[in-house]
């Protein structure tokens, strides 16, 4: 055994050429997966789940509503994660992930207020409240535009990824008061469905798809994330050699 | 299990909340197959960027040749 610790995978992990080869290995079956995850989650909620007590069919926008806003959380961490690690051992690998991850989250928060607003129309009898759960998701959506607008504010590309990162970092003081939002204040928001410590208050032939639904978020999570970053890959990694070889095996000149 | 309407009329009405929830899952639907096929037409056009590229450097060193 070598005395040194092997650093080979931490380095192979931060190669774009190896992240874009690897990860266009799994996208086919990821995207199977996502695909009937998906699926099999709409048609049982949407038709098969019994409907609920007190809100009826409407309690259906669920199978969309909290999956998204799971994402929309999760996807935070992840993007403020990717932009520390590529402020710290300046892996650019790194940053293209975090630049990745700002329009999905964006679109997933936007889509947990929007599912919100229609599911508190016929439940609260309004479409929007200032209360602590939506204002503090509102505050998500225009952290993740910030850390997408900040890309594309300096002329340099080092400049963009530093002031996203920070803004990104900074931002995560906003998840924890996110989660806690509906216990800290009062609240139209329902508390949480779903949580770790305990079993979830909802009965299993309602809570099995949603979990369907869940599973095939975190899919299609995946599946979007490795698009955008291979995107990415591309556009700054256009001087390579393998992107050219890429370019021109694609082109067929 | 039991599919909870008897017919497609039922599941698109869903007594009177079907504009709620369809709302709901046309609008994801439609915003998260943007979020699949945006980054698919950007990772073509990187490639036939770089493409054109090389194509028009292979035919400015063809032309220089040519002059000589």
């Amino acid at each position: 055994m070598s005395s040194k610790t092997d650093w080979t995978w931490f380095h192979r992990l931060g190669s774009p050429r190896w992240f874009y080869e690897t990860t266009g290995r799994w996208l086919p079956w990821l995207g199977l997966l996502t695909l009937l995850l998906l699926g099999t989650g709409l048609v049982w909620g949407l038709g098969f789940a019994p409907q609920d007590a007190k809100q009826g069919n409407s309690f259906r926008i669920i199978y969309i509503h909290v999956p998204a806003s799971f994402l929309a959380l999760a996807g935070y961490y992840l993007m403020a994660i990717a932009g520390a690690v590529g402020l710290i051992w300046r892996m650019k690998l790194s940053f293209m992930v975090m630049k990745a991850a700002a329009p999905i989250g964006a679109v997933l928060t936007f889509l947990a207020l929007f599912t919100g607003a229609v599911w508190g129309k016929p439940t609260w009898g309004t479409y929007w409240v200032w209360d602590a759960r939506v204002t503090s998701m509102l505050i998500l959506l225009f952290l993740y535009l910030g850390v997408l607008a900040l890309q594309y504010a300096f002329h340099s590309q080092e400049a963009g990824n530093k002031a996203s990162a920070i803004l990104a970092l900074v931002g995560t003081v906003n998840i924890p008061i996110i989660y806690k939002s509906v216990d800290w204040w009062y609240t139209l928001h329902q508390p949480a469905t779903i949580k770790f410590t305990s079993a979830p208050s909802m009965h299993p032939d309602m809570f099995q798809p949603l979990l369907v639904m869940i599973l095939g978020f975190y899919c299609f999570y995946a599946v979007a994330l490795f698009l955008h970053t291979r995107a990415e890959i591309l556009r700054r990694e256009r001087k390579s050699s393998w992107v050219r070889e890429l370019a021109i095996k694609e082109a067929g000149l | 299990m039991k599919m909870q309407f008897d017919n497609f009329q039922q599941l698109w009405d869903m007594a009177g909340h079907g504009p709620f929830v369809w709302t709901s899952v046309l609008v994801s639907l439609v915003m998260m197959i943007w979020l699949i096929v945006r980054p698919l037409a950007d990772r073509k056009a990187a490639l036939q960027d770089v493409a054109r590229d090389i194509a028009r450097t292979a035919q400015a060193k063809e032309n220089l040749k040519g002059d000589s």
